[in-house]
């Protein structure tokens, strides 16, 4: 019955109203001209219901005129109609179609790209080699081969040992397992000394293959060397034998630096004036929109985003790049002695620190301000606890 | 005239057994399908189903009535509608109470 009714609908057809008093004369000669009648029901003593195909109506007429009732059509339904109702509004049917391009568009690349599991590798360095390889925020889908980007970012990476990529909906998905790197192998058969990486102090000193060459309380050089590989023989017939020196040299080592006391502070001061350039910005793509040139010649930048969201965190993935330049100007400020100083040992501080080596342990820390020549001078001094041996092959420097 | 001739042929089919339902019947026709004669089925009393129907007399809410080769077939009942209507087969729907040969 359902197929029936959805033959009719795709066929069309219309309800009619026979008015007459011969409407079962109209019907009989209809049903003898092979005109379907369906859904048929009196109204009243004169009119009469029913459905009819299109094609049947045409027919109907001369049946009508030969059992003279008025054929009224009270409604048009089914396909064919709805398609020539359609056929008009050429706007609506140019949205349906670019609607329907641009879901096709929108999902056929990639929207986001997400990496898990790796800790050694940075997920920036991922992202960079994926791309390299043509896959970003935006890029096709059907031209990412996964295969090839998992191949491809495993040569590239050792430290992975799998590498799983797939492409689910508008996601790239890369998932990533890092392996556990074997243990360093110490190259015994190579044989060598172990040498000072920097001046100092030795505190304690314990060879683990070699021989000791310095003592507790020794001060040492730059690349003197600390446990030898050379092993002598007390019996010089013997000849010698050379080892692969290793060792722990915990030393006191000093860092220091000395540096001008300023007396005048140039800062920089934002002057109130602005300037803004905007682009529009979609996935990873910039486009920049005409807004004139940069007129400042000393100037900062601050760069922000203004993106559409809608509720409190989805984000939508194009919006508005606003780049605001500031006008600044330099602005000279004499200090006094003593914020000339805090400023000038901060300075120091953070730059000793920066040469210090991460596993030295800072015990000490003392400072000198020395004048020479009407300037002022700050000496920092540090003193570290650390390891000092370094291995280094014979002949080496 | 020539309706009237045609009439009076049906009516002697009518009494006598034709050739054609010799012939029929010899060869395990149905007789629905071979004979004139008309096959009306009812499901509950909501459906009737008439087949080898002439033509409609009469169609209302109360009354439909059926011409046929054997006399015209009356169906009273109550919201009667015709729910399909071909040269070949009525089906009428409805309250339906009685069915008759009158």
């Amino acid at each position: 019955m359902l197929l029936i009714r959805l033959w009719h609908y795709l066929k069309g057809y219309v309800i009619i109203i026979v008015t007459g008093i011969y409407a079962e004369r109209f019907i009989n000669i209809c049903t003898r001209r092979q005109i379907l009648l369906w859904d048929m029901e009196r109204l009243d003593q004169r009119t009469v219901r029913m459905k009819m195909s299109i094609r049947g109506f045409k027919a109907s007429r001369t049946a009508a005129r030969k059992s003279r009732c008025r054929v009224r059509i009270e409604a048009k339904k089914g396909f064919p109609y709805l398609i020539s109702r359609y056929k008009k509004r050429k706007g609506f049917l140019a949205g349906v179609v670019v609607f329907a391009v641009i879901i096709y568009a929108m999902t056929s690349i990639i929207w986001y790209i997400e990496i898990t599991g790796n800790n050694k590798v940075g997920t920036d360095v991922l992202i960079n080699q994926i791309n390299e390889m043509g896959i970003y925020r935006g890029a096709a889908k059907r031209f990412i081969n996964p295969k090839l980007v998992a191949d491809t970012l495993m040569l590239k990476n050792s430290e992975l040992s799998w590498v799983g990529v797939e492409v689910k909906g508008t996601g790239l998905y890369i998932t990533v397992k890092e392996g556990i790197e074997p243990p360093a192998i110490v190259p015994y058969d190579e044989p060598c000394n172990v040498v000072a990486k920097t001046d100092g102090m030795i505190i304690s000193i314990h060879a683990k293959n070699g021989l000791e060459m310095v003592r507790k309380g020794d001060t040492v050089t730059k690349g003197q060397v600390l446990i030898s590989g050379n092993l002598e023989s007390f019996y010089p017939e013997f000849g010698e034998k050379q080892v692969h020196a290793m060792g722990e040299v915990i030393a006191r080592t000093w860092y220091e630096i000395k540096k001008e006391i300023p007396g005048k502070r140039v800062t920089r001061v934002r002057t109130g004036k602005e300037f803004n350039k905007y682009s529009i910005y979609f996935l990873d793509f910039l486009i920049p929109l005409p807004s004139g040139e940069n007129p400042f010649e000393l100037f900062e930048t601050v760069t922000y985003d203004k993106t559409p969201v809608i509720g409190n965190r989805f984000r939508l993935p194009f919006g508005l790049t606003v780049q605001n330049f500031f006008e600044v100007e330099e602005q000279v400020t004499e200090l006094s002695s003593e914020e000339a100083r805090e400023l000038a040992q901060a300075a120091a501080v953070r730059e000793l620190n920066a040469r210090i080596p991460e596993d030295a342990e800072v015990v000490d820390q003392q400072m000198q301000i020395t004048k020479e020549n009407r300037k002022e001078y700050i000496t920092v001094i540090m003193e570290c606890v650390e390891d000092i041996a370094m291995e280094q092959e014979f002949g080496g420097n | 005239m020539k309706r009237k001739k045609k009439q009076g042929r049906r009516k002697e089919k009518k009494d006598s057994v034709t050739i054609k339902e010799k012939v029929s019947k010899l060869l395990e026709i149905p007789d629905e399908v071979a004979t004139d004669r008309p096959k009306i089925t009812t499901m509950g009393r909501k459906e009737v189903f008439v087949e080898n129907y002439k033509g409609i007399i009469e169609f209302t809410n109360e009354i439909v009535r059926i011409n046929s080769n054997h006399g015209v077939i009356t169906i009273t009942g109550h919201n009667m509608k015709i729910k399909e209507i071909t040269c070949d087969d009525i089906i009428i729907v409805g309250d339906i109470e009685n069915i008759d040969y009158i």
